[in-house]
């Protein structure tokens, strides 16, 4: 049996996430009889699937990725079709992107899945780390980690408009009122996605884990080391605004940085990789 | 004393120092699963957003602190 430990995880985090939905289902009805039920339903399904595709479609053109030349990059486009191969997944859509930085990320599901790497990225490392980066990758579209991620934002976005509403139509529609249903939202909103980014930090272990069983855990962690030594200088990512403010030892390294963080820190991957 | 009022102070003052304090952070609550995780910063890494984002986030974090103190003046002075 697979990741049997995220699995345990996500029954205790997905049971949460149920907990928090259904309170706010029930508040609604409540609210607005239960003839509204079919109405939160179909909404809510629709309010994730929009969620989902603006994502998907923000986040590609954001950075303004493009498909990655298959003459110009046969080896990045072989790796990937070997690795999807083995994964049991079909090969993704492949793109790369001029980000400042090097990075690489995944969008999409399953049979739907695209990988952006940056042209920083590929400068930066080996062609066995770029094989262990890819890896990566292609396990959080094979775990589902991108589709999980964006149920667990819309179920405590829908908790938070639930709870935002019910103190407005609770009260006197006084300023007060006003502003205290917006702060009320974005605290609930924040202490559900407590647990939303928790079982992401997990999921980035199984992915890391995932990689290390395809190629083995030292391109990985070399990748990861070369990056996390490289935010210490001022490198080409100088150029970039929006990279200032990017180092992974930054400001917020406290409790809440840990707290609120979608991924665990880098030297403990790289620990547990060496493993 | 009206509940209200005073959750209205007490939560408006604590939010914004949350958002004064930490702006990276609640970026990353408001992107995650919008946005994926790893696109902004260094890979491995939460990206914090631009320079601009976190003002906007700190400037809501000044006006929230402002709207809690101003409930909090209010309900003192009732």
């Amino acid at each position: 049996m697979r990741h049997v430990g995220l699995k345990a995880r996500m029954a205790v985090v997905g049971s949460l996430l149920f907990a928090f939905y259904a309170v706010a289902a029930v508040v609604l009805l409540a609210m607005f009889g239960e003839g509204v039920l079919p109405l939160v339903l179909v909404g809510s399904v629709l309010f994730v699937g929009v969620q989902y595709k603006i994502g998907k479609w923000a986040a590609l053109r954001s950075v303004g990725a493009e498909d990655l030349p298959e003459d110009k990059y046969a080896q990045i486009h072989q790796q990937v079709e070997y690795l999807s191969t083995d994964m049991g997944i079909d090969k993704p859509r492949l793109m790369i992107a001029r980000m400042g930085v090097p990075n690489a990320f995944a969008v999409g599901r399953k049979a739907a899945g695209t990988v952006v790497v940056s042209e920083e990225l590929l400068r930066r490392l080996e062609p066995d780390e770029v094989e262990g980066v890819l890896a990566h990758e292609l396990a959080h579209i094979r775990n589902r980690d991108v589709v999980m991620m964006v149920l667990g934002q819309g179920i405590a976005s829908i908790v938070a408009i639930v709870a935002q509403w019910a103190v407005l139509l609770t009260g006197d529609n006084d300023l007060a009122d006003f502003f205290l249903a917006i702060v009320v939202g974005q605290i609930v909103q924040l202490i559900v996605m407590v647990f939303v980014l928790a079982i992401s930090r997990y999921r980035e272990y199984v992915a890391d884990s995932d990689a290390a069983a395809e190629v083995g855990g030292e391109p990985l962690a070399s990748a990861l080391k070369k990056i996390s030594r490289g935010s210490d200088r001022t490198g080409d990512s100088a150029i970039d605004e929006q990279v200032s403010a990017l180092c992974i030892f930054g400001e917020e390294r406290g409790l809440l940085a840990k707290l609120f963080a979608s991924h665990p820190p880098v030297e403990k991957r790289i620990e547990r990789l060496r493993q | 004393m009206d509940t209200r009022t005073v959750l209205a102070a007490v939560l408006g003052v604590g939010l914004g120092l949350l958002l004064l304090l930490a702006p990276g952070s609640v970026l990353t609550v408001q992107t995650a699963g919008r946005l994926p995780p790893d696109r902004s910063g260094e890979y491995g890494t939460d990206g914090d957003g631009s320079a601009t984002i976190r003002r906007l986030v700190r400037a809501v974090g000044v006006a929230l602190v402002a709207g809690g103190l101003y409930f909090g003046w209010q309900l003192l002075s009732a």
